[in-house]
């Protein structure tokens, strides 16, 4: 009979399911409590499936003893739900809040055993018609019904309570526990309850009884879970539990010697290979981890490194600004005229102050990109006006190595750049800053178009240039290469690499060229105007 | 120096709310140098509203504030004084809602110079914001007058 040949089936799955996850669970579940409800609830589950398959599988020979069996199968029912109700109590830590409410579930699912049990109030007696298999139910099966509703609700109830104030790490938790729950309560309720009592359709029993693997199958993977010896471990111990207990059963169906003897080293073979399967999947986890600990703590390292130079860079302009005051006090004889020979030091001293500041000021930009804090203030502005400013103030630094240092801009204005004036200054004033630096003799150029959409700003020079090999470290941070290394030390080495964010966050471009090493070198930042125009359209 | 339009026999009265006192003496040096101003000092602060009341007292034409300022810890166990910038602004937030005292001018000189704590100063009602380490004294002077409409 293929119905028979599929139930059995089944409930020999159900059972070699069951007895894994339970393994699985005492393996890994790191709560001793929630271990023992567990495989208690196993034990019921079992109970109940086997028992009830077995009234039915000896029904017709021995009424008697299928009647007993199917009353045992009864009795456990309301101790499945009790315990049901008992592991989402643990599961969610609130034994002491739900107190009186386990009492009572406890007394009710007792009383509901004992009265199926012990009485034949509830069944009354079992017949088979064309071998399946109808209860006579007594008067007290609604009273019966009440009681297992109430555990229903009463798990149901601090579950639903509960699961709105968890945290996101226990909620993902209970959301497996509660579709296993659904599941079970409602093929329950449709299979077991309303199809045979109100429409007296019996034979679809089973999916009833054999859904209480449910519940057990999710709360399973979700008490793991968390533990997250991961589903990959997991799984790899079911199959090869699973591929072993086949491998066990083809065993004692051997039939000759020899068969015993293959299929035993096959068996034990496997055996070994398996547990080194395992172990090799929860290494590569327990690495990966570790990998992923140790990257956490570099990062948490790095940000605090950021923060700590953000922090000391503020504590250090305070005093900066100060000296930089009195100074240009000093130098502009507010305090009084001095002696002749004090001037030269004195203008040294401020020229390392502003140096100071501007490094201070890079250490703070180079943080903030760091930390992501970077914030665009945007506005039109003229390109123009920013590089005048800035050769304004650095023309005096220029003169100084006399060089020649000129601007050279279209005669008709260009449009209007939408951005952070200050951080394109920024950007700016680093390359022609450093083209001065670096330039003993010659000229310095700043040269400004329009082209294609796009302002394009040039800062040649006739200094120190650079290699290709030293073109690719160019733009980062702390560099300074070649000549440049040589001749100025007072930089954070710094400038480029702000520059660069600087302009990358305007969506621009910057790059660099030189024949060589002291062979001048030309920079280039090219803007996008399109910016502008998308925002005329709105 | 300083041409004054509105009060012509009083001279200008201008409030550092500063705790640095190396820092107010060389604003006090400048102020003193060029003008003719008047220079009154806040120099600690502990309670918000008695500190108010103060402000108010001295009433001042334009008001010179620090961001960063010793504040009274929390709990009396940690002792002594913590700087934190919230107490400077939670002072500018003071005077610009405070109906006697919203009108008065408020430059904020702070050594924050992020684009965050500018922007969050003048939207509480800041006239002007100046970082201490760029700027030079003349500029706080200048940045006075223009306030005031000198």
């Amino acid at each position: 009979m293929p119905f028979f040949t599929l139930n059995q089936i089944l409930v020999s799955l159900i059972n070699l399911l069951a007895i894994i996850i339970a393994f699985l669970v005492l393996k890994h579940s790191p709560q001793k409590k929630i271990k023992k409800i567990f495989l208690f609830m196993t034990l019921l589950m079992l109970s109940w499936v086997d028992f009830a398959y077995f009234s039915r599988l000896i029904g017709k020979e021995f009424p008697f003893l299928a009647f007993f069996s199917l009353k045992i199968a009864w009795i456990i029912t309301p101790l499945f739900s009790t315990s049901l109700y008992f592991l989402t109590i643990s599961i969610l830590k609130k034994e002491k809040k739900y107190k009186n409410l386990s009492k009572l579930v406890l007394f009710f699912g007792i009383l509901s055993a004992l009265l199926t049990g012990f009485t034949d109030l509830v069944i009354t007696e079992i017949k088979f018609t064309n071998s399946h298999l109808t209860i006579e139910y007594g008067p007290a099966m609604l009273p019966f019904l009440g009681m297992i509703s109430f555990s229903i609700f009463a798990t149901l109830f601090p579950l639903f309570r509960e699961y709105f104030q968890a945290s996101a790490a226990l909620r993902s938790k209970l959301q497996y526990f509660l579709i296993g729950l659904a599941g079970f309560y409602l093929a329950n309720i449709i299979f077991n309850i309303i199809f045979p009592v109100f429409f007296k359709i019996v034979h679809l029993y089973w999916i009833g009884d054999y859904s209480t693997f449910l519940p057990l199958g999710f709360t399973a993977y979700a008490i793991v879970r968390k533990e997250l010896f991961e589903v990959k471990v997991i799984l790899t111990e079911f199959l090869v539990a699973l591929i072993a207990i086949l491998l066990l059963i083809d065993f004692f169906l051997s039939k000759t010697l020899f068969e015993y003897f293959w299929k035993g080293v096959l068996f034990f073979t496997f055996l070994i290979f398996g547990n080194f399967l395992i172990k090799s999947v929860i290494r590569e986890i327990k690495l990966r981890k570790e990998l992923e600990i140790a990257y956490q703590k570099l990062k948490k390292l790095d940000e605090a490194k950021t923060e700590f130079v953000s922090i000391t860079s503020h504590q250090l302009r305070g005093p900066l600004g100060l000296i930089k005051g009195y100074l240009w006090m000093i130098l502009n004889k507010k305090y009084g005229p001095f002696p002749e020979r004090l001037s030269r030091p004195l203008k040294n001293t401020f020229e390392a102050t502003q140096r100071l500041v501007k490094i201070v000021n890079d250490l703070l930009n180079l943080s903030r990109i760091e930390l992501g804090k970077i914030t665009l203030e945007k506005r039109y502005f003229q390109i123009e006006e920013i590089v005048d400013n800035i050769y304004k103030e650095l023309l005096p630094a220029a003169q100084k190595k006399n060089l020649e240092f000129k601007i050279e801009k279209p005669k008709k204005a260009l449009p209007k750049l939408f951005g952070d004036p200050l951080k394109i200054r920024e950007a700016i004033f680093n390359l022609v800053d450093n083209a001065i630096k670096y330039t003993q003799k010659g000229f310095v150029k700043v040269s400004l178009e329009e082209k294609n959409g796009f302002i394009l700003i040039k800062i040649a020079d006739s200094g120190a240039g650079f290699t290709p090999e030293e073109l690719k470290e160019l733009f980062e941070k702390f560099r300074r290469i070649g000549q440049g290394k040589l001749m100025d030390t007072q930089g954070s080495g710094l400038g480029l690499y702000i520059a660069k964010k600087f302009i990358k966050l305007h969506k621009g471009r910057i790059w660099a060229r030189s024949q060589g090493r002291g062979k001048g070198s030309v920079f280039y930042i090219k803007l996008p105007l399109y910016e502008q125009k998308e925002k005329e359209k709105e | 120096m300083s041409k004054k339009k509105k009060k012509k026999n009083k001279k200008l009265k201008v409030l550092l709310i500063e705790d640095d006192n190396y820092v107010s003496q060389l604003y006090q040096d400048i102020v003193s140098f060029d003008t003719d101003w008047e220079l009154e000092v806040i120099d600690s602060l502990t309670d918000l509203e008695k500190d108010f009341e103060k402000i108010k007292k001295i009433n001042p034409d334009v008001i010179l504030l620090d961001l960063i300022l010793p504040a009274l810890p929390k709990s009396k166990k940690e002792g002594g004084y913590i700087l934190d910038k919230e107490l400077g602004f939670q002072i500018l937030e003071k005077l610009k809602k405070d109906k006697k005292t919203q009108k008065i001018p408020v430059i904020v000189i702070s050594a924050l110079s992020g684009e965050a704590d500018k922007d969050r100063a003048k939207a509480l009602g800041a006239e002007k914001y100046l970082v201490k380490s760029e700027i030079l004294p003349y500029q706080i002077i200048e940045a006075v007058e223009e306030a005031l409409g000198l």
